[in-house]
């Protein structure tokens, strides 16, 4: 076999586990639209639902938590670190979303 | 709403499913508009700010409500919800990654993979990815190397820059549904450049965290 003297694996030394999301409901939610809604859909929130239609990989997470840096808030890999930023989190989610005063959470209000 | 409420885990929240339910009967009328009030509330639940299984929790609804009456942005708060699972996980070694994976993955496929096309829009580029299905993840982010990553994206071009501080601190605050939380651009790119003036910097680059018990 072999596989566990392969130099990428020696990192991975603790197992994480991941929440998967179950967007299988929610996506045929959204297919119930016509192309029209779908459109006034984007125009009102953004890229939302599209978001939600892409298929991630819990593996890759699970990978990129091995490189988490808590002291300095980032992923740090071998010669540099990547930060998600608030500017690319905007533009990941869509227009609609960003650009706005930020919500705070202050608690519960009594609804 | 609040006959439908329930409690679970000690958190209280709408079941995903009535709001499916709800969903579903409003589109077989033809309600579009409310429609896509209650898919957007759902997104937010279970995409956005997922907390407990299979229902929406009152923290999602006060930010849908900021998002919907208040026209707040709920970016800052998926961010920091991002920042503060990751957080946990490392003093906790049970914890789970609980948050909004989707935006999280393509982020990484945005800057891991280079791509012939570069497409303005970041989630059509996302898509058209194919070389993220055949990676070998722990291989590939162990190989990664800082001149092949993909550091400015199509979508970034003509952008102004990012924001790297508040105020006199140079770090960014981050607020969300369980946490405070701040991230330090300023610090990584000093690090990264070799520079010590960290010396001189760091009671204010100091982080702080504020837990939120009801997680």
């Amino acid at each position: 076999m072999g596989s566990s003297q392969a130099p990428w694996l020696k990192k991975r030394f603790y197992e994480v586990k991941i929440k998967s999301l179950g967007v299988a409901s929610l996506k045929e939610l959204g297919q119930l639209m016509g192309q029209l809604q779908q459109q006034a859909f984007r125009k009102a929130y953004g890229k939302i639902w599209d978001l939600t239609m892409a298929k991630v990989f819990t593996e890759a997470i699970a990978s990129l938590a091995q490189y988490y840096d808590q002291p300095l808030r980032c992923f740090t890999f071998g010669d540099f670190q990547l930060t998600p930023t608030v500017e690319e989190f905007e533009e990941i989610l869509g227009c609609p979303l960003g650009g706005r005063k930020p919500y705070l959470f202050l608690g519960f209000y009594t609804s | 709403m609040d006959r439908g409420k329930q409690v679970e885990n000690g958190v209280v929240g709408v079941p995903r499913k009535c709001l499916e339910a709800k969903a579903r009967t409003l589109a077989s009328q033809d309600e579009w508009a409310p429609f896509m009030d209650i898919l957007t509330l759902l997104i937010f639940g279970v995409v956005l700010f997922p907390n407990v299984e299979g229902l929406v929790d009152q923290a999602t609804i006060d930010a849908f409500h900021a998002f919907y009456d208040r026209k707040e942005s709920p970016i800052v708060a998926i961010l920091a919800d991002l920042y503060d699972t990751f957080g946990r996980r490392c003093e906790k070694n049970s914890a789970r990654i609980v948050c909004c994976t989707p935006a999280l993955y393509v982020w990484l496929v945005s800057h891991l993979f280079r791509q012939e096309v570069r497409h303005i829009c970041l989630l059509e580029g996302h898509h058209s990815c194919t070389k993220k299905k055949e990676a070998n993840w722990d291989k590939l982010l162990a190989s990664k190397e800082g001149v092949s990553v993909n550091w400015f994206p199509r979508w970034k071009e003509g952008r102004t820059g990012i924001l790297i501080s508040c105020g006199k601190f140079p770090n960014v605050p981050l607020m969300g549904t369980s946490g405070c939380i701040n991230y330090n651009p300023v610090c990584h790119t000093l690090i990264s450049s070799g520079d010590h003036l960290l010396g001189g910097m760091q009671p204010s680059l100091d982080h702080f965290e504020v837990l939120d018990t009801h997680r």
